[in-house]
């Protein structure tokens, strides 16, 4: 697809209900125009922090893992393509990011499971009720007990809203697996939290 | 609400309803029911800091990019002048060429015209030079050596000629050739004029014309004013002699044994300063023809 052919769908189609799609901001911004970028950012900033701190990590890793992955998406505009919805993109990028902060974690033998429960899920969330705190700590000790690959799928399901497909894409991996994955993960989680209930 | 009671409350909820058809229906209602349970976490987002950081990011990428694409705009404008220029100047200077240098036909009509007007000059000026070389000379000791010169200065105009009438493009080679031969005839001549003492015998043969208009003259004038001669060089066949004008100008004859006699030759005398000079009526002519 040509840079024209973007720029005369972004005219039209990629305008839904009075707002620009995220791809047509991306490429207006790929063109030179930063202002489409902070649109961009405003929309997904909190999905890309949430990816990151739903992963077990603390608010600083995390904030450095968001700031790792912008940059890649701002040194990238050029290539970018419309081949794929933009936030699969995006959260490609944020999972690559994760995936190095990981390894480079691996090889410098830091990594401590206390990453993993450091911010457990809304406990920071000063509304919420006693019970509902057991819950969430609950919940967040289930998924950090999960292994990665369906840790991630699930994630990517549940909190950020992928489907299947999305997350294959995301993952590049097999629908099927994503998939096995998806399911291996709710039966743990069911197993675990299955005291909460009786 | 008690997360109990919501677990209580799906496992109704889901009894009551349509049975999951699957175990994977069931385990995502139930993980639904449990998010259900927590709102939505507005609060939880990155900090300002890391918002203006990302931000400015972006602008300053672009930016540097914009600047790059000016840099290289400049950049491919700057060649883009500088190989339009060059090939002005060229086809300038070939245009200015063309102008100077007519077309092949023109140029060789010219040529050939101008060389002939250089010829004729040269021709003239080298008659000039040769009259002035074979003019007579005062002095005896100069005769032979006039002659050389003369023959010199010939040889010299020759070269002059020949080189003018060269084509136009005359190659280095043999322009640096045509150039040492005159220098060195010049050189020649130089020596020539420098060293008197070279003698030949050629000049001018005596005529009867000659001999007839110099007896009326010798009869008009007075005895002590009579043209007189001297020998300068005798040969098998001829007499080489010089007559003295009264108007003390001299001039070198070849006389002809076989028509003229010398009655009176002149005694032998290694002295240069007396000069062996006889009357002209001491010349006889001895045959017509």
């Amino acid at each position: 697809m040509t840079q024209s052919e973007l720029t005369i769908q972004k005219t039209d189609k990629n305008i839904v209900g009075h707002e620009v799609t995220d791809e047509a901001l991306m490429i207006t911004y790929a063109e030179g125009d930063a202002s489409a970028f902070e649109q961009l950012y405003q929309r997904h900033k909190r999905v890309i922090f949430h990816f990151f701190i739903k992963q077990g990590l603390s608010t600083a890793i995390a904030e450095e893992l968001c700031h790792d992955t912008w940059l890649k998406l701002i040194n990238a505009r050029k290539n970018y393509q419309v081949s794929a919805q933009f936030r699969t993109y995006l959260f490609t990028i944020a999972r690559n990011t994760l995936i190095d902060h990981k390894n480079k974690k691996s090889n410098q033998k830091e990594e401590t499971h206390a990453d993993l429960t450091e911010t457990p899920i809304a406990l920071n969330n000063t509304d919420l009720s006693n019970q509902q705190r057991q819950l969430a700590q609950a919940l967040t000790a289930n998924i950090a007990a999960l292994p990665i690959e369906q840790r991630e799928v699930f994630l990517l399901k549940q909190e950020s809203g992928f489907s299947i497909e999305q997350i294959a894409k995301i993952t590049a991996q097999h629908k099927e697996k994503v998939k096995s994955s998806w399911r291996y993960a709710l039966q743990r989680l069911r197993k675990g939290l299955s005291d909460y209930v009786i | 609400m008690h997360y109990k009671d919501c677990a209580r409350g799906y496992l109704t909820m889901s009894s009551k309803l349509t049975k999951p058809t699957s175990h994977l229906q069931e385990d995502e209602a139930f993980i639904n029911t449990l998010y259900q349970q927590f709102p939505p976490d507005e609060d939880q987002q990155p900090s300002e800091f890391l918002d203006k950081r990302i931000i400015k990011a972006a602008y300053q990428a672009v930016a540097t990019e914009s600047a790059k694409t000016n840099k290289k705009k400049i950049t491919w404008f700057h060649s883009l002048a500088t190989a339009a220029s060059l090939i002005l100047v060229i086809s300038l200077v070939f245009q200015q060429q063309n102008h100077i240098l007519p077309s092949a036909e023109t140029s060789t009509n010219v040529v050939s015209t101008s060389q002939k007007d250089k010829q004729m000059s040269t021709k003239m000026m080298a008659d000039e030079a040769v009259a002035a070389f074979s003019a007579p000379e005062p002095m005896m000791e100069k005769q032979g050596v006039i002659v050389q010169q003369s023959a010199l200065a010939k040889s010299l105009t020759s070269t002059v000629i020949a080189l003018k009438n060269q084509p136009r493009k005359i190659e280095n080679k043999d322009y640096r050739q045509a150039t040492e031969i005159q220098r060195l005839n010049q050189q020649k001549l130089a020596v020539s004029k420098r060293s008197p003492s070279v003698k030949g015998p050629v000049a001018q043969k005596f005529t009867l014309a000659q001999y007839q208009l110099y007896t009326v003259k010798n009869a008009q004038l007075s005895v002590e004013n009579k043209i007189m001669w001297s020998l300068i060089n005798e040969q098998a066949d001829s007499y080489y002699i010089t007559i003295y004008l009264p108007d003390n100008n001299t001039t070198n004859y070849l006389l002809a044994k076989t028509q003229f006699k010398l009655n009176a030759l002149p005694v032998k005398n290694h002295d240069k300063r007396i000069l062996n000079k006889q009357v002209f009526s001491e010349i006889i002519l001895t045959n017509r023809q």
